[in-house]
C-alpha cells in the first residue's frame, strides 16, 4: 500500500488478473462448468477467480434426452448478487455493453 | 603361461597319478606275457614232473599250480590283471610290433628266463616252479638282479613310487629285446634247461614253508600278494635286464654272490631285510633310502625271487613288520598289493606305513601339500587370465560405450571406436540402420567395415606397444566422453520410422519442450505489436483498455491516498510549527495527488477529432463513481478544472450524446443509457454541484459562458444531464445573487451571459420535455424552467411562458384526469416553474 512509485497498476497488465481487474464494475460474461453462463457486473474477484457479481443473469443449458430432436433448453435465473466459486469458472470475458 | 604353471603344479601335487600310469605300462608287459602262458602250459607239464619228484609239499604251502585257481584270492588277483590285460591288449600289440621292428640278436637266454619267470608270475599259483627256476637261472638272473636294484634305486628319486616310474621309462625299450627272444623254440629250450634245476629248489621251499606255516591263518591273504609280487617280477625283469647291464656294479656284486650260491644268497638276503628293513633296500640301491625303503625293498625282492626263493622269504618279514603295524589282513593285502603295485592310489600312505614313521610323516606331509596345491589350483584356476593390458582394454570398451551412450557415436571418430570395440560398433550401427535417416547409418555402417579392416590391424600392432599406449587411449576416451556429453544437446530429437512425430529427449540441462512455439520477428512480445496495430486501426478499443487501466490506476491511487489520509495526523494548530511527520505526510500526499491527477488525464491536450481522455474516463460507470472520491483529494483548482473539462465537453459526455429527448415523442433511451445517466446524476453531479456551490459567481458565469459559446445549447438542453447541469449553474448564480456575495461587475457579466444563453435556449425550450405529458419524467425540466424563470428578466419570463405554455396547459389538463395524488404531484412540478415567475397553477385553472 505504501509503495507509491509503482506507478499506475492498471497500465502494466503483466498478469492475467490485472486484466481482470480492468473488468471491475463492468458487465462480464462468465462461463461455468456444468453448462452454465453468467452475465453480470463484476464487483470483486481474487486469485482463485472467486467472483462477486451483481445483477446477474444465469443461463443454464439443459439437453433434454427425452425429446427426439435433442433440443437444448435454456433456463435463466436472475440474481441481484452472486458469489461464484473460482473452481467452476471456465471463462471470463468482458461483455460489450453499448 | 598360467596353464603350464598349473599343469606343472598339478603333476607335482599329485604323485599318485604318475603311479597309476606306470602300472598300466607294466600290465601291458604282462599281457605280452600272456602269450608266454602257452609256454607255461607246456611248462606246467614240466612243473608237474617236478612236483611229482620232490615238490609235493610246495603245493600245500604255496597252494600249488593246480590248487591256486580254486582259491578265491588268487582268482581275484587274476581278475585284476586280466582286466588290465584286456585294456592293454592294444598296447601289447604295439609292443609286439615294436619288438619285431627291433631285432635283438643277443641274449636269447635272458629273455627266455624272463619269459619263464613271467609265466609263473602270471599264473601266480606255482611258487615251487619259481624256486626251481631261480636256482637254475642263477647266472642270467644275476644280471637281472643287479639291474633291478639299480632301477629301484633310481626310481625312488624321481617319484614317490619308484617301482612305477622306473619300469615305465625303461619299459618301451626293454621289452623288445626280451620278446624277440621269446620265440617258441627258444622258450622251450629254456624251459627244458630250467626244468632240470627244479629239484634243488626244494630246500628253499622248505625254508619258506615254515614261515608260511606260521602264517597259515594269513596264508590266503599272503598267497595273493605273492602272486602279485610274481606278477610284478616279469615287468621289472626285462627293464632290469637292460638297466642292470652297467648301471650299478655294487648291486651287481650282491646279485653275483647270490647267483652262484643260489639258495645261500637268499639266506644272506633274509637277515639283511629282516633285521634292517629300511637298510636292506639301501644295500641294493642306496638311493632308495631317501624316499621309501619298503617299496624299494619289495620290488628288489621280487626281482630277486626268480633267482632265489629266499628273496620271497625276505619279503615275508617285511610283511610281518607291516602286519605288526596293521594287524588286519585285508589291510595287509591291500598294502602289500599296493606297495608292489604302484597303480593303487593309496600307495603313498601305505608306503609310509610299511616304512619308518618318518617316511610316513614325510609322505603324509607331501600328500597334504598335494591336496593344498590342488585346492589352490582349483581356486586359482582363473587367476592371471587377464593381463593389465586386457583389463585396460575392457575399461576402454566400457568407456567407449559410455561415449556412445551419452553422445552420438556417429559424430565421433569411428576409427577409434571401432578400434576399441568393433562388434559393439557394428551392432550399434546395425541398430542405427533402423532409423529413418538412411544416409548416416549407411555411411556409418560402411565406415564400420572399412575401418575395421584398416584400423583393426593397426590396433593390433599398437596393442603390442605396451601399457602406456593404453593409458593414453584411456585418457583420450575420457576426453571423448566429456566432449560427447557437451555435444549431446545437438541431438535432441529422434525420429523413429513409422511414428508420426519426433521424439525429443530431455535432460537436466535441456528439458523436454512440451510446447514448440516459433517466435516471430523480435519474439519478445507477440501480442504487443498486434495490440499497437489494433490501436491505430481501432483507436476506440485501445482507448478502452488504456482508459480502464487509468481508472484502475486512479482507484489504486485513491486507495493509497485514503489510506494515507486515515494515517494523517491531525493538522497542527495554526500558530504552531507543523511537525516533521506532518510535513512528510503532506509531501507524500502530494506525490499521490500528482499521480492521481495524471491518471485522470485531465490535462491531456484537447483535440477536436477525438474524445478527450477524461471524458472517456467518466464514460465508464466506475469512472463516474470515482469522481466523488477523487474530488475529496483534489484541490479546489483541480476540481474546478475538472468541472470546466466536463462542461466544455458536455455535449460529448456519454450521458449527453445521443441521449436527447424530443418533446411529444416516447423516450427512446435504452436501459444502459438510463443507467449511465442515473450513475452520472448520482455520482458526478453532486460533486459538481458542491463544487459550484463553493464557486464564485465569475466561475459560474464562465461555465455558463463556455456552454453558450462552445456548445450546441440545443443538444445539451434536450438531455437530462444537460438540463441538470444548466439548472445547477443557474441556481448557483441565483443563490449567489440572493446571498449578496456578488459584486455589480460580476453580476452584470452573469446577466449578459445569461441573456446570451437564454437567447440560444429559447428555440429549444418547447422541445426539452422528455416524452409525452403522460411520461411523468419532466420534473427536472420544470426545475430547470424555474431556475431560468428566477434569473430571467420580465421580458425573458414572458418569452419563457410562451415557450412552455403548451406543456403547462397539457400537464394541468392531464392532472385533472389523474388521481388527486398524482395530479397534485404534476401540478406541484408545474408550480415550481409558475411560482418562479410569480404565477401559480391555480391561476390557470
Amino acid at each position: 500500500m505504501a509503495e507509491v512509485e509503482e506507478g499506475p497498476a492498471g497500465g502494466s497488465g503483466s498478469e492475467p488478473l490485472d486484466l481482470v481487474r480492468l473488468l471491475l464494475d463492468e458487465v462480464v460474461f462468465v462461463k461455468l462448468r456444468g453448462d452454465r453462463e453468467l452475465q453480470g457486473r463484476l464487483h470483486a474477484y481474487d486469485s482463485h477467480m472467486n467472483l462477486i457479481l451483481g445483477d446477474v443473469v444465469e443461463t443454464i443449458y439443459v439437453v433434454d434426452d427425452e425429446e427426439e430432436d435433442d433440443e437444448i433448453r435454456t433456463t435463466t435465473k436472475k440474481s441481484e448478487m452472486l458469489f461464484v466459486r473460482g473452481d467452476s469458472v471456465v471463462l471470463l470475458s468482458p461483455q460489450n455493453s453499448s | 603361461m598360467s596353464f603350464n604353471m598349473n599343469s606343472s603344479g598339478h603333476n607335482a601335487a599329485a604323485p599318485g597319478f604318475g603311479q597309476n600310469y606306470d602300472p598300466f605300462a607294466d600290465l601291458s608287459r604282462h599281457d605280452d606275457i600272456d602269450e608266454a602262458l602257452d609256454f607255461e602250459d607246456t611248462y606246467d607239464g614240466l612243473g608237474d614232473q617236478l612236483d611229482e619228484t620232490d615238490d609235493a609239499f610246495n603245493d600245500d604251502t604255496f597252494g600249488g599250480g593246480d590248487v591256486g585257481p580254486s582259491r578265491p584270492a588268487v582268482g581275484k588277483d587274476f581278475d585284476f590283471f586280466g582286466q588290465t590285460a584286456k585294456v592293454s591288449n592294444a598296447l601289447d600289440e604295439e609292443h609286439l610290433r615294436f619288438e619285431r621292428q627291433q631285432p635283438v640278436p643277443k641274449a636269447p637266454r635272458v629273455p627266455s628266463t624272463q619269459n619263464y619267470n613271467t609265466g609263473y608270475s602270471y599264473q601266480a599259483a606255482p611258487q615251487p616252479a619259481r624256486t626251481g627256476y631261480e636256482k637254475y637261472k642263477g647266472p642270467e638272473a644275476v644280471s637281472e638282479l643287479q639291474v633291478d636294484a639299480s632301477i629301484w634305486g633310481v626310481a625312488p628319486k624321481k617319484t614317490a613310487t619308484p617301482a612305477a616310474a622306473a619300469p615305465s621309462q625303461p619299459a618301451p625299450s626293454a621289452p623288445p629285446a626280451g620278446r624277440k627272444m621269446m620265440s617258441l623254440e627258444e622258450v622251450e629250450a629254456a624251459m627244458r634247461a630250467q626244468s632240470r634245476p627244479t629239484p634243488p629248489a626244494q630246500p628253499v621251499h622248505i625254508q619258506q614253508q615254515p614261515q608260511f606255516g606260521h602264517r597259515e591263518s594269513q596264508a590266503h591273504a599272503q598267497a595273493s600278494p605273492y602272486t602279485r609280487q610274481e606278477s610284478h617280477e616279469p615287468r621289472r625283469q626285462p627293464v632290469d635286464s637292460r638297466q642292470s647291464q652297467g648301471v650299478q656294479p655294487g648291486d651287481y656284486h650282491q646279485a653275483a654272490q647270490g647267483v652262484p650260491h643260489g639258495h645261500p644268497i637268499s639266506i644272506l638276503q633274509r637277515p639283511s631285510s629282516k633285521h634292517t628293513a629300511p637298510t636292506g633296500p639301501s644295500v641294493p640301491s642306496p638311493l632308495t633310502q631317501q624316499h621309501q625303503a619298503v617299496p624299494a625293498a619289495a620290488p628288489i625282492q621280487i626281482l630277486q625271487n626268480p633267482n632265489a626263493a629266499p628273496t620271497q622269504i625276505l619279503q615275508n618279514p617285511n610283511r610281518d613288520a607291516s602286519r605288526m603295524k596293521v594287524p588286519t589282513h585285508p589291510a595287509h593285502q591291500s598294502q602289500n598289493s599296493i606297495s608292489r603295485q604302484p597303480p593303487v592310489i593309496t600307495h603313498p600312505s601305505q608306503l609310509s606305513e610299511l616304512s619308518e614313521q618318518e617316511k610316513a610323516a614325510f609322505l603324509e606331509a607331501e600328500a597334504r601339500r598335494a591336496k593344498r596345491n590342488h585346492k589352490i589350483y582349483v581356486l586359482s584356476k582363473d587367476n592371471g587370465l587377464m593381463t593389465p593390458q586386457d583389463k585396460s582394454f575392457i575399461t576402454r570398451i566400457q568407456l567407449q560405450q559410455l561415449v556412445s551412450a551419452t553422445g552420438d557415436p556417429n559424430e565421433h571418430g569411428t576409427d577409434a571406436a571401432l578400434q576399441e570395440d568393433f562388434y559393439y560398433q557394428v551392432l550399434s550401427s546395425l541398430r542405427a540402420g533402423q532409423r529413418p535417416n538412411p544416409n548416416q547409418p549407411l555411411t556409418n555402417f560402411a565406415q564400420t567395415y572399412l575401418f575395421q579392416t584398416g584400423t583393426r590391424h593397426n590396433g593390433m600392432r599398437r596393442g603390442g606397444r605396451g601399457p602406456e599406449n593404453h593409458v593414453q587411449r584411456m585418457e583420450q576416451q575420457v576426453q571423448r566422453a566429456v566432449e560427447a556429453a557437451k555435444n549431446k544437446p545437438k541431438n535432441k530429437q529422434l525420429v523413429i520410422e513409422g511414428s508420426l512425430g519426433k521424439i525429443s529427449f530431455s535432460n537436466a540441462k535441456t528439458p523436454k519442450p512440451l510446447l514448440n512455439i516459433k517466435r516471430t520477428e523480435s519474439g519478445t512480445d507477440a501480442s504487443r505489436p498486434s495490440s499497437v496495430h489494433r490501436q491505430h486501426t481501432t483507436g476506440k478499443g485501445m482507448d478502452k483498455k488504456a482508459t480502464l487501466r487509468d481508472i484502475e490506476s486512479v482507484y489504486l491511487t485513491l486507495m493509497k491516498m485514503e489510506d494515507l489520509a486515515r494515517k494523517m495526523p491531525p493538522p497542527p494548530p495554526p500558530n504552531s510549527q507543523p511537525g516533521q511527520d506532518f510535513v512528510e505526510r503532506q509531501a507524500e500526499f502530494q506525490v499521490l495527488n500528482d499521480q492521481l491527477w495524471n491518471a485522470l488525464k485531465v490535462h491531456e491536450p484537447i483535440s477536436n477529432g477525438a474524445v478527450h481522455p477524461f471524458i472517456t474516463f467518466i464514460s465508464y460507470p466506475k469512472g463516474k463513481k470515482a469522481i466523488p472520491r477523487v474530488f475529496r483529494h483534489l484541490s479546489h483548482t483541480q476540481r474546478t478544472t475538472i468541472l470546466t473539462m466536463i462542461v466544455i465537453h458536455l455535449d460529448q459526455l456519454d450521458v449527453v450524446r445521443g441521449a436527447q429527448v424530443q418533446t411529444g415523442e416516447p423516450i427512446t433511451l435504452d436501459a444502459a443509457s438510463r443507467e449511465r445517466i442515473e450513475v452520472f446524476s448520482s455520482a458526478v453531479m453532486p460533486s459538481l454541484f458542491q463544487l459550484l456551490n463553493e464557486s464564485e459567481l465569475d466561475i459560474v458565469t464562465g461555465v455558463l459562458g463556455l456552454i453558450t459559446q462552445n456548445l450546441n445549447v440545443d443538444l445539451v438542453a434536450r438531455t437530462r444531464i444537460g438540463v441538470s447541469m444548466l439548472t445547477m449553474i443557474l441556481s448557483r448564480a441565483e443563490l449567489i445573487k440572493q446571498a449578496g456575495q456578488s459584486n455589480e461587475r460580476t453580476w452584470q457579466q452573469w446577466v449578459s451571459t445569461f441573456n446570451v444563453f437564454f437567447n440560444s435556449l429559447e428555440p429549444t425550450l418547447p422541445n426539452i420535455f422528455p416524452g409525452t405529458v403522460t411520461s411523468g419524467e419532466d420534473i427536472y425540466v420544470w426545475q430547470f424552467l424555474a431556475a431560468i424563470g428566477i434569473g430571467a428578466s420580465p421580458d425573458e419570463q414572458q418569452r419563457l411562458v410562451l415557450a412552455v405554455k403548451d406543456r403547462v396547459m397539457e400537464t394541468v389538463g392531464l392532472s385533472k384526469t389523474l388521481p388527486p395524488d398524482m395530479a397534485k404531484e404534476r401540478l406541484d412540478n408545474v408550480n415550481l416553474f409558475m411560482r418562479s415567475i410569480g404565477l401559480d397553477v391555480e391561476l390557470l385553472s
